[in-house]
Order: C-alpha cells, then sequence, then structure tokens
C-alpha cells in the first residue's frame, strides 16, 4: 500500500467516523428529543378534544337548565297546554340549539312530550323506542323529590348513533321546587358532530365505540389502562403522523366512546429534514476538505516521495550509480535524498575500487594460467627430453651388462650396475616430479574402478619382497574379512604407488631382521590402511613435515639415505584426491613408525570425467 | 631369411641401441629419421615390423601410423610406438592412431624383445 493511499485511507476513515457520529446524536439524542415533544403536543391535542367535548356537554346543560328552571315548563308539565308547544317547540328550536331530542317527562313517569328532530334532513323523526328502557321508573335520566341531581353525559344506544344526553329536574325560574317532573335534552354524537368538533379545534379527530369489536389494538390497551382519571396515551402510528387516545365514560361510568387525536409529525418531519440537510452539508463541507487536504499533501510531500522513490528504483534497475536523487527543499524528505545522494556517491566510489581490483585480479588469473600452462609444458617437454638420453644410458649400460660384445672386468661391471642404478633413481625422481606437477596443476584426474584392495597390497608387495629379503625383513599383512568382503572404489595404480612408497620407505629405514606390519580394516565410511615399522622412526619436529615436496632431499643429504624426497608428498595428494588423509605416529627415532592413511568409500567410479581427461591431452 | 623391421627414430644414440639390440637378437634391419621416408620405404620393402618414435620431427609418429594403418597395402604391418611421454592419455591416442603396441622409454631390453617376439609371432598365425 502506498503512503498516498493510506493517507486517503486514515483520512477518509476519520471523516465516516466523524458523520456516523454526528448521525448516531441526530437520531438518539435530537430525534428522540423531538419525538418525546410530539408526544407531548398530542397528548395536548387530546387534551383539547376533551375539553371541546366537556364544553359542548356545558352548553347543553346550559340550553336545558334555561328550559327545566322556567315557570311556563314548570306549568306545562301539569296541563301540556298546547300553546307552550306551539310557541316553543317548532322546529327552528331544534335547528338552533343543534339538539336532536327533546322529552317532558312528569312526575309519575308519563311522557306529557317528546319530539326527535333530524338536524340533517331538517324533519321530525319518531322518539327512538329504545329509549324507553332508560325511562322506567327508578331509572337514572328520571328526577323525582328524592333525586333530582342533574345528570349530563354520553349514552350509548345500539340502533342509533351515541347520544349526549341532559337531564334536568323541572323547576320554577327560581329554582324552586317541588320537582314536577325530568326534562331531557339530547344529541347524536354523530360523524357531523364530531366534525363540528373537530372544526372548533382544528384537530383530526375519530370516535370509536368502546363496545365494537374490531377495536384497533391500541384501543384495547387504552381500554384496558382506564382507570381513575381520563387516561391518555399517544401512539406513533407511522413516520408521518402520531396518534393520540382518550376513553370518555357514559353516564353509568362504564367505557363509552373512544376520541382519536390523529396527529401530523410536523416537528419530526421537519427534524428529519434539518438532520439531512445538516449531514449533507457537514458531508460535502468534509470531502471537500478533505481533497483540499490530498491536493496539498500531494504538492507538497507524497509528490516529492514518489518522484523520489522512482528516482531511486530507476538507479536501481539501471545500476547507474552516477545518477542522483536530488530534491530541493528543507524538510525530512530533502534531507533524506541528500542522504542517499551521498550513499550512491560512497557505493559508486567502493564500485569503482572493486572493478579496479577485479581487473587487477583477472589479469594475475590470466598470467597465473599462463604461467602454469608454460609450467606444465615445459615440465612435459623436460621429461621427454630427459628421457630420451635417459633410454640410450640405460639400454647401452643394458647391453653392456649382457656382455654380448665381450666380458667385462668386475670393476666395469660394478660401474655398470651404478650406472643401471643411477638412471634408475634419475627416472623415478623425473616420473615423481612430473606426477607433482600434473597434480597440482589440477591434471592428474584418478582413474577410479573397483579395485581389489587384498590384490593390490600383494602386487605392491611384490616390488619390495627382493629388497626385504635382502636385509631379512619380515613383512605381515593383516587385512581384515569386512574389506576382502568390500567393493572399494579407488584408483588402482595410484593405490599401488601409495602402498609402494611407503613399504619401499619402510624397508628403506628399517634395520637387519626388522618387521614390517600391514593392516587393513574399515571403520566407518573409512577404509584404513596402516604400515608399521621398527625401522628408525622419526621425531616429532619431523613428523609434521615429511609430507612437505623436497623435504627429504635435505633429510637424505643428511642421513645418506635414498629416496627423491617426492613420494611421501606424492602418496599425500592421492590419499587426499581419494578423500582421505594420512598422517604418521612415531615414539621418536629409533622407536619405529606407523604410516596410516584413509580412503573414503564414498567414491564412485568416474568413467565420462577420464573420458574427458583424455580429450583435454589430445 | 630373418624377420626386417624398420626403425623409425630421430635421436642417434636411440637409433643407434635399438639397431644393435634387434642386431644382437638376430633382426634384419633397416632405418629413416623421417616419416614421409619411411612410409615410402614401407610400401616399398613390405618390413615384418616397424619401431615408430611418437615425437618426429616434421611428420609425428601418430601421422605416419594412421597412413600406414590406411593404406591395404600396409595396414597389415604391425607399429609398435616408442615414445617418451609419461602423459595420461597418450596411450589411448596412440591405439586410436593404430599402434599394435606402445612401449615406453626407458625401456627394459627384455621387455621390448618380448614384445616385438610375440607381435611378430601373432602376426605369422
Amino acid at each position: 500500500m502506498t503512503i498516498r493511499a493510506k493517507t486517503i485511507l486514515s483520512i477518509s476513515i476519520s471523516y465516516i467516523s466523524m458523520i456516523v457520529i454526528l448521525l448516531i446524536i441526530s437520531r438518539f439524542i435530537l430525534l428522540e428529543n423531538l419525538n418525546k415533544l410530539e408526544r407531548n403536543n398530542t397528548r395536548q391535542d387530546v387534551e383539547r378534544a376533551l375539553s371541546a367535548y366537556s364544553y359542548t356537554l356545558t352548553d347543553m346543560e346550559s340550553t336545558t337548565n334555561d328550559w327545566s328552571s322556567w315557570d311556563d315548563t314548570y306549568t306545562f308539565i301539569e296541563d301540556g297546554n298546547d300553546n307552550y308547544i306551539n310557541s316553543n317547540l317548532t322546529d327552528s328550536t331544534f335547528t338552533n340549539t343543534r339538539i336532536n331530542l327533546i322529552l317532558f317527562i312528569n312526575s309519575s313517569g308519563r311522557t306529557v312530550f317528546g319530539k326527535a328532530f333530524d338536524l340533517n334532513t331538517n324533519k321530525e323523526t319518531p322518539v327512538p323506542n329504545e329509549l324507553q328502557s332508560y325511562l322506567s321508573d327508578g331509572s337514572l335520566l328520571l328526577m323525582s323529590p328524592d333525586s333530582e341531581s342533574p345528570i349530563s353525559g354520553l349514552l350509548l344506544l345500539s340502533e342509533n348513533p351515541p347520544l349526549l344526553i341532559i337531564s334536568r329536574p323541572i323547576l320554577t325560574s327560581e329554582d324552586k321546587g317541588p320537582v314536577r317532573g325530568t326534562l331531557i335534552m339530547g344529541r347524536y354524537f354523530d360523524v357531523k358532530e364530531i366534525d363540528r368538533l373537530s372544526k372548533m379545534t382544528s384537530l383530526s379527530l375519530t370516535s370509536y365505540r368502546a363496545d365494537e369489536k374490531d377495536l384497533p389494538v391500541d384501543i384495547q390497551e387504552l381500554y384496558s389502562s382506564s382507570t381513575g382519571d381520563t387516561a391518555i396515551i399517544t401512539r406513533q402510528l407511522d413516520e408521518q403522523r402520531n396518534g393520540g387516545y382518550a376513553l370518555i365514560n357514559d353516564i353509568y361510568d362504564r367505557p363509552g366512546l373512544i376520541i382519536e387525536v390523529d396527529d401530523h409529525r410536523d416537528i419530526y418531519q421537519q427534524g428529519i429534514i434539518a438532520i439531512t440537510y445538516l449531514i449533507v452539508a457537514i458531508s460535502i463541507i468534509i470531502i471537500a476538505f478533505g481533497i483540499l487536504a490530498m491536493v496539498l499533501a500531494d504538492k507538497q510531500e507524497l509528490n516529492r516521495l514518489k518522484k523520489l522513490a522512482i528516482s531511486v528504483e530507476n538507479i536501481g534497475t539501471s545500476g547507474n550509480l552516477s545518477k542522483r536523487v536530488s530534491m530541493t527543499g528543507k524538510d525530512e524528505i530533502s534531507s533524506l535524498a541528500n542522504n542517499i545522494d551521498r550513499m550512491l556517491a560512497a557505493l559508486q566510489r567502493s564500485e569503482d575500487e572493486l572493478e579496479d581490483k577485479a581487473e587487477h585480479l583477472q589479469i594475475a588469473i590470466i598470467e597465473a594460467r599462463a604461467a602454469n600452462q608454460a609450467k606444465s609444458e615445459f615440465l612435459s617437454s623436460v621429461s621427454h627430453e630427459l628421457r630420451t638420453p635417459l633410454t640410450a644410458i640405460i639400454g647401452l649400460s643394458q647391453l653392456l651388462q649382457k656382455k654380448y660384445y665381450g666380458p667385462l672386468n668386475e670393476k666395469q661391471e660394478e660401474y655398470v650396475r651404478d650406472i643401471l642404478e643411477s638412471s634408475q633413481h634419475l627416472l623415478s625422481l623425473i616420473n615423481d616430479i612430473l606426477d607433482l606437477s600434473k597434480v597440482e596443476a589440477g591434471k592428474l584426474k584418478l582413474e577410479l574402478s573397483e579395485t581389489n584392495i587384498k590384490e593390490a597390497i600383494d602386487s605392491s608387495l611384490l616390488l619390495v619382497k627382493e629388497d626385504a629379503a635382502k636385509k631379512r625383513i619380515g613383512i605381515r599383512s593383516t587385512i581384515s574379512d569386512e574389506v576382502l568382503k568390500a567393493k572399494i572404489t579407488a584408483d588402482k595404480r595410484r593405490f599401488k604407488q601409495i602402498m609402494v612408497n611407503l613399504l619401499s620407505n619402510a624397508v628403506k629405514f628399517t634395520d637387519l631382521n626388522g618387521e614390517v606390519d600391514i593392516e587393513a580394516k574399515i571403520l566407518g565410511d573409512e577404509l584404513i590402511v596402516s604400515v608399521s615399522d621398527t625401522g628408525v622412526g622419526i621425531s616429532k619436529e619431523e613428523q609434521g613435515k615429511i609430507f612437505d615436496a623436497f623435504y627429504q632431499v635435505q633429510f637424505k643429504l643428511t642421513n645418506k639415505s635414498p629416496g627423491t624426497g617426492l613420494g611421501l608428498s606424492l602418496v599425500k595428494r592421492f590419499v587426499e584426491q581419494h578423500h582421505g588423509r594420512i598422517w604418521v605416529e612415531s615414539e621418536g627415532p629409533g622407536k619405529g613408525s606407523r604410516f596410516i592413511f584413509t580412503i573414503s568409500l564414498r567414491l564412485q567410479s568416474q568413467e565420462l570425467k577420464h573420458d574427458a581427461d583424455n580429450k583435454r591431452l589430445d | 631369411m630373418e624377420k626386417l623391421i624398420l626403425i623409425v627414430e630421430d635421436d642417434d644414440v636411440t637409433l643407434k641401441l635399438l639397431r644393435d639390440i634387434l642386431l644382437v637378437y638376430g633382426y634384419r634391419v633397416i632405418e629413416t629419421t623421417d616419416g614421409r621416408e619411411a612410409i615410402e620405404r614401407i610400401a616399398r620393402e613390405k618390413p615384418d615390423l616397424v619401431t615408430l618414435d611418437i615425437y618426429l620431427h616434421g611428420m609425428n609418429g601418430l601421422e605416419v601410423c594412421r597412413a600406414i594403418k590406411s593404406n591395404p597395402e600396409t595396414n597389415k604391418i604391425p607399429v609398435i610406438a616408442i615414445t617418451a611421454s609419461a602423459m595420461q592419455g597418450q596411450d589411448q591416442t596412440a591405439l586410436e592412431a593404430g599402434f599394435d603396441e606402445i612401449i615406453k622409454k626407458p625401456f627394459d631390453i627384455d621387455t621390448l624383445i618380448k614384445k616385438v617376439e610375440m607381435i611378430m609371432s601373432n602376426k605369422s598365425e
């Protein structure tokens, strides 16, 4: 992820968090408060509706009172004169007072006059029969000297709309008794009346009969919670509307009507709109500031960082250390750029130095190879040049020794023998030098094949047998069963060369009647061969030197013992080519010595390598 | 008639040595120091055996041997290489050039004679 992407991401995350927090605050605090406010509002509206209802009843009470406490009425209930009816109980009386029903009942319970009127059609209608059941003797609605408290309230009829009913005792104009009967006035609390209440209160009102079967759930709850005073509950109907409900009991204090106020949630709607505007405005501001911040960051830092990164990458891919990333300014980025430039300069210096060194090394390697090649060629040609005269010396001496051209005297014969011996020594010296140079030039490769160790040791023994016999030296060889059974890969010729060298040394440095022991065994993944003698031994100091080339040349000069001085050094190299080690153990001069060498059993025949070797020599 | 051996050798003393040894052992000997002359004389005189020095000046022994062995009239004549080289791989190269036997300098008289006799008896069979 680039720094730019990270910056954008972190800015975005912080801005989104801000918006989310704003949303939560507005949603759960502001809107919740608005909701509460609205519910209170609705509650107040319900109270207003209830007030309007009470006012209607009070109004009807006062109208009824005007009629019931009136001397004319007091008289009329006794005599039922038509004059009273004709002048007072006309259709206009009903329309003016918006009364649907008037009943005059005397103290004996007889209805002196009753009239019902339909305000919608402006026509007289019969008094509903079902009213009779509420007007029997002892009814709450009937006034008597014993019970003259006026009644006002609601009466639920089964075949007609609910009735607002006022019942008052008929008295004189001075409110004097005795009570001569009851005046009942009623008004249907129908759709029209509710509409009138709605208009009066500027509320959207609906009413439900409490005995309806299919009441909305919220009304049921209201019904069950209606205890004591008029209970008001509010409900959030949907996003747009709140409902407020109140229960009105009838004159028998039984649940009568449920008034519903349907309020528009104007405050809440306005709140939502306001919050939406607020969030949109804040988001726009935040995004604008975010973009501005990115642009500034890009210009100030990110672009420069990117430029620096591209410069460094270009240098990395091209490998051109002479380039620089130079950058203006005085901040961390330009200081980083300066440091990179300084590092590049240092790298360039060391690269130049390395190139110089590599060049010198290359030249040295070429020179060394040429020198080595020259050495090999020189040795090869010297070997050839030396062999040719040596061939003549040996051959001609042999011809003399064989006496084809006549007998030799004793001295001549001795000299011929000396010439031959010296020639043989010279020849082995030449061979050893050649071998050593080949080993050092890496040109002497092993010819690995499965080698019978016992046969190789026996045939090596043949070569020293004569010398050993002359000095009456006993040679004993112990070869373990494991060695006899194992299939061992080695260079037969070199193995024999190792054995012959060690054995001839052992015989050479062992006095008359001495002993030479050969032992071969397997330990781990190594063949271990040791050659022990009872000879002159080797001092501790010399033990470390005898494997060095030409060491024995000096040794030979001081001790006058024959040898090329190269034998052990060659043996050591042959052993190492077999992935082995060679060392010598000796208690010191005069106490004999023991040469031990190992050969790895992990070697494998390498015919291919041998072939490649031949081709190179052609 | 004794067997005829051609010695091709450009070192005078070695030539004298080979000649004396072979004469002592009763062979007839002809000799040359030059490779081209050797090829001509082998074609003309048909010796029973050739000893050929590998390091000849001018045309070397390997080339001479290849010429002898590629001529159907002379390719049955055995050729012994006499070489002073001790380099590995040299033997293989010589055998590939067609030499029947390789004798390294310096050689032992008995060994030389043994090999010469053995090759001749093989060829005459």
